[in-house]
């Protein structure tokens, strides 16, 4: 059993954690030394968070890292620039990155296709893994909420992989990939 | 440190993120700025009715008297099929009863004291929750945008190789374009795992009709309730007989006696003066992420059993999980400051995102007034409708039009900043002076 004042523990990591971050990306060059013990104290507060308390002691944790990440912004709030230079004229390929200057029905089909068509795929996909988790007797709880949580989570990333797709072709290629996968996989453990 | 992705790879990354910024956000930005407010939900209720019966425990006889009391006022007409009555808690330390038509605060003796008036709070939840429009409509156009924010996040991290080396790269203090990307870097980078802890839950609980009802769809029949009840249980078979109504005083009892540690904070009756009523306790479990366990109790405060949110399987524990982990309920106010403290600077970041993109127009040589008039006015809109409604729920009472009174002044600053730049463009542009004769 682990006692439970441990999440101070865990918090105090956290926060050294960021600060040593700080330290280290604050210098000119590279510190990998600082580097790693930051991001090692940041993983080992998470750990003691989970071992005292599970979800909730990795969630107190985390915030103990953002608040403090947040604190050390803040203090840039008062500080005054040392010199300004003018924002940088932009780049041509910045030129708002294919906004605005857009066909509207090609605008249109890209939104169809990363909206509506990539939560279908998604919702293929979370069906067919809910018949996976099933049929691998991880039972009926596990793969209902298996759905629930793995729409929100697929929809976005295909998303954004379509996004950045260039061609139509491709595009609804990797639709039809990720629901035919999902069919597939859906007959294989017996859903149809 | 930097990520390793292509140049061109970073090039479509922030098209993707620009593209999917400008789609998403308006409503993106109201939902960001009612949920950093509706954190204290709890705390705004105490505020709209200052004066209701307030306790730090109940007996449960008073509660049982509550409950009678309360169901003798509704003898008028069809008893309620479900009677709520939310225990004291730190957050909110009242006992207050719910049927499916009205509530009442009680008093430590479970006596009537005044009908619950919390119309604001409500309507802040509601405008969050689902934008004031149907449930259906308002929760899955939310959910979907929840959805949204993880890929914002997803393609803000490819669009920007630099992340992580620029972290605490804030120079806040230049009035120009620089500060305003800073800005908004530094506050999504570190807001992150907090953005996407909300996101994931919001768009979980959002997109349910339509996630859950595929479920119910393909391996229910269209049952809703039969694809939830493995994971939150099932209701017990109804039994329209008339009965006395059930005792919640064992129930109670038993509660404090098998799981001391333990904090009921709701009990519910089911189907009360049936013969079919059964009793379920929430108890909120100290240091867990899950909103609590089902404790069912018969009517006569016979222990059936827990569902399984505590100790169940991970899916169960998981979904039980997802409302604290979305509002910031599991640890007192120390943790709902935070959110709000991160939930402001999600919702800066999705302000200052379309200025980013409006600062570039104009760097291009193609400023855009209007749009940045009407950027501007929603971003300032939301916040003084929010207050307006909050002043009319001071001045007019718990009957206020909140719903007509926020969007009316939020189209109001909209129309008046667009307004004020059409008036400094003319005077800017306006005839030159005729020279005298």
């Amino acid at each position: 059993m682990v006692s439970p004042e441990l999440i101070w523990l865990a918090g105090a990591l956290a926060v050294m954690g960021i600060a040593l971050l700080r330290m280290s990306w604050g210098r000119p060059g590279r510190a990998a030394g600082l580097n790693a013990l930051g991001w090692a104290a940041l993983a080992i507060g998470v750990v003691i968070g989970g071992a005292v308390a599970g979800a909730w002691g990795i969630a107190v944790t985390s915030l103990f890292a953002v608040g403090t990440a947040i604190a050390i912004l803040a203090k840039a709030v008062f500080e005054h620039p040392r010199r300004q230079r003018p924002a940088r004229p932009l780049r041509e390929t910045e030129a708002l990155n294919g906004v605005g200057g857009t066909r509207i029905g090609h605008a249109l089909a890209t939104f169809a296709i990363a909206g509506p068509l990539a939560l279908v795929v998604s919702v293929l996909f979370a069906l067919a893994a809910r018949l996976a988790l099933i049929a691998a007797g991880a039972g009926e709880a596990n793969g209902n909420v298996a759905v629930l949580g793995l729409v929100p989570l697929v929809w976005p990333i295909l998303a954004f992989v379509l996004l950045i797709t260039q061609t139509r072709g491709k595009q609804l290629l990797l639709t039809s990939a990720v629901a035919i996968a999902a069919l597939a996989l859906a007959v294989l453990v017996g859903g149809f | 440190m930097s990520l390793g992705f292509a140049k061109e790879t970073v090039r479509k990354g922030l098209a993707a993120h620009t593209a999917l910024g400008l789609v998403c956000c308006a409503l993106l930005y109201l939902i960001c700025a009612t949920g950093t407010a509706i954190v204290l939900y709890e705390e705004w209720q105490r505020f709209e009715q200052r004066d209701a019966p307030e306790m730090t425990a109940i007996e449960p006889a008073a509660v049982q008297r509550g409950i009678e009391n309360v169901l003798a006022v509704e003898n008028d007409r069809a008893t309620t099929t479900h009677l709520f009555v939310h225990m004291p808690t730190d957050a909110l330390p009242r006992t207050t009863i719910t049927t499916d038509t009205q509530a009442f605060h009680v008093d430590a003796d479970g006596t009537i004291v005044m009908p619950e008036e919390n119309a604001w709070s409500e309507f802040l939840l509601a405008l969050h929750y689902r934008l004031n429009l149907p449930a259906i409509y308002g929760m899955t156009l939310v959910g979907a945008f929840g959805a949204m924010i993880v890929a914002l996040s997803i393609s803000g991290i490819v669009a920007h190789p630099r992340i992580f080396r620029d972290a605490f790269r804030l120079r806040a203090r230049r009035r120009d374009a620089v500060a305003t990307v800073d800005w908004h870097n530094r506050l999504a980078v570190w807001t992150l795992p907090f953005a996407l802890a909300i996101s994931l839950t919001g768009a979980m609980i959002g997109l349910f009709y339509v996630s859950g009802g595929i479920v119910a769809e393909t391996a229910y029949g269209g049952d809703s309730e039969a694809a939830l009840a493995p994971i939150f249980g099932e209701e017990a078979p109804q039994d329209p007989a008339s009965a006395p109504v059930a005792d919640a005083r064992p129930a109670l009892a038993h509660m404090a006696r098998a799981y001391p540690e333990v904090e009921p904070y709701y009990v519910i009756l089911h189907d009360p003066r049936t013969a079919g009523q059964h009793i379920q306790i929430v108890g909120e479990h100290p240091r867990r992420l899950i909103f609590g366990e089902y404790y069912a109790y018969g009517p006569d405060g016979e222990f059936h059993g827990t569902t399984g949110l505590a100790d169940g399987t991970i899916g169960q524990q998981l979904a039980a999980s997802t409302y604290n982990l979305h509002f910031g309920n599991y640890g007192g106010l120390p943790v709902k400051i935070a959110y709000i403290a991160f939930g402001l600077a999600l919702t800066a970041v999705v302000a200052t995102g379309t200025f980013i993109w409006l600062n570039k127009r104009a760097r291009q040589g193609r400023p855009a007034p209007r749009t940045r008039a009407v950027w501007s006015g929603f971003v300032s809109g939301v916040p003084i409708a929010l207050v307006t409604t909050l002043l009319a729920r001071l001045l007019i009472g718990n009957g206020a039009p909140f719903v007509a009174l926020f969007w009316g002044t939020l189209a109001l600053t909209v129309a008046v900043t667009l307004l004020r730049v059409r008036r400094d463009r003319e005077a800017a542009s306006g005839p030159a002076l005729a020279p005298a004769e």
